[in-house]
């Protein structure tokens, strides 16, 4: 998967969770910036990412990826 | 990601965050006492860290605590395997953008063994995205010491079929008062003595470790506490009396229950007679593991669905009425794993929330 289909499917996953519209989603997006990432919906992206792309964050990296860069990163290192 | 810092708490910021249990935890204020906070975590038998207190906060760039999580060391005795272990108490970080998970996540750093117990909806959400085996309610089961009063308000399990199992439970009950032998209630437990239950007539996948060390402290110790002990032996059983909010009855809540069926009678009529001042007019144990609480059957002990009417669970001051869910988190972690909980020993005594004295 390429880096721009790997961002428009997290994107899509993030908008669907967050409850935000895809075209809301900007590169800074984190839970500093959205109102709705909280600890709950948080491990709610994480397990919709885990699923989607085949893949399982340890643990201790979890409460580090709540950013779209930070997802982006942690998926790239993976693929 | 938030900015704010997981550190555990120092002695002064006890005021503080006492200030916040007292927002947080407004029907419970004995987390606000410091001879309690004290008990639990800086005077616990296992600790988990060398700081003052094994109690995270969450903390924020100016030094303002906006979030918790207690943690209560204890031993762990998995397939005859010792292990040390943490229960997570007191986790709060309400709105603070992440700030539960990195409270959690350093509660997971500090040790592999990890327990969950009266878990909100929330906690088992995460509880589940971590891929914990969590058993969503401790199965109840309780016994009828006064037919009618349950028929009554506030409990009204007044059904003709609810009614015939509450005789039939009344009636089984009272057999063991027919039991001569007694247990007083203890003042002590010997510290070295362990109410092990391997090599008992159960199979038991793990438990916590029931050291007299551990149950001094979690029993004896509790400032103001309204726990009492009896035991033989090798049966144990911790137990408290809760008054029904409203009312002038009360409920006995089995806390932990260890003992043989051979001992079950003599141990029930015990527990009767100690608490017959109170007008108790149910007991009810939580127990996860099927054969333990098994033992007590034949003495009128039903499980909660035996009634089609729902026999209530909240007296005070805890509610249980989603029921008390559990979490186990043994390596290997975040990977799916199921836990044989009906053989796991677990029981509402292995958390403490009964904290409030009557």
């Amino acid at each position: 998967m390429d880096n721009n289909a790997r961002r428009a499917l997290v994107v899509g996953l993030l908008a669907d969770i967050l409850e935000l519209e895809v075209d809301e989603i900007r590169d800074d997006l984190s839970a500093e910036t959205c109102e709705t990432w909280d600890s709950i919906r948080h491990v709610s992206v994480i397990l919709a990412i885990e699923e989607a792309f085949g893949v399982l964050f340890d643990e201790h990296e979890l409460s580090g990826l709540m950013s779209l860069k930070s997802l982006l990163a942690a998926l790239t290192v993976r693929q | 990601m938030t900015t704010a810092t997981v550190d555990f708490v120092q002695e002064a910021d006890l005021p503080e965050l006492f200030a916040l249990f007292a927002q947080w935890y407004p029907g419970n204020p004995r987390f606000q006492e410091k001879d309690y906070f004290d008990w639990q975590y800086r005077d616990a038998p296992i600790r988990v860290s060398d700081s003052a207190y094994d109690c995270l906060v969450l903390r924020q760039d100016d030094g303002r605590i906006t979030g918790c999580l207690g943690v209560s060391g204890c031993a762990f005795q998995v397939d005859d395997q010792p292990l040390i272990g943490a229960f997570a108490q007191n986790w709060y970080a309400k709105n603070q953008r992440g700030g539960g998970l990195m409270l959690f996540n350093r509660f997971l750093e500090l040790t592999d063994h990890r327990f969950l117990i009266r878990m909100a909806a929330a906690s088992i959400g995460i509880a589940s995205a971590y891929r914990m085996p969590v058993l969503p309610a401790l199965p109840r089961f309780w016994a009828v010491l006064d037919a009618a009063a349950l028929a009554d308000a506030p409990f009204g399990v007044n059904g003709a079929a609810d009614r015939a199992v509450l005789a039939r439970s009344a009636a089984a009950l009272a057999e063991a008062r027919t039991a001569t032998a007694r247990f007083p209630i203890a003042t002590r437990l010997d510290p070295d003595h362990e109410f092990g239950l391997a090599g008992r007539e159960w199979q038991v996948a793990g438990h916590i470790r029931r050291t007299g060390r551990y149950l001094n402290w979690r029993y004896l110790d509790i400032p103001r506490h309204n726990y009492a002990l009896i035991h033989s032996d090798t049966g144990f059983a911790a137990y408290l009396v809760e008054p029904v909010m409203h009312t002038e009855v009360s409920v006995i809540r089995l806390l932990d229950w260890t003992f043989s069926a051979d001992e079950t009678a003599a141990a029930l009529a015990s527990i009767l007679i100690q608490t017959e001042t109170n007008r108790p007019v149910l007991i009810d144990f939580h127990c996860s593991h099927r054969e333990i609480a098994a033992t007590l059957a034949p003495f009128g002990f039903v499980p909660q669905q035996a009634t089609t009417m729902a026999m209530p669970d909240l007296f005070r001051p805890t509610n249980h009425t989603v029921g008390c869910a559990v979490a186990v988190d043994l390596p290997p972690h975040r990977t799916l794993r199921s836990l044989d909980f009906e053989h796991w020993y677990l029981t509402l005594g292995d958390g403490d929330a009964h904290r409030v004295r009557q």
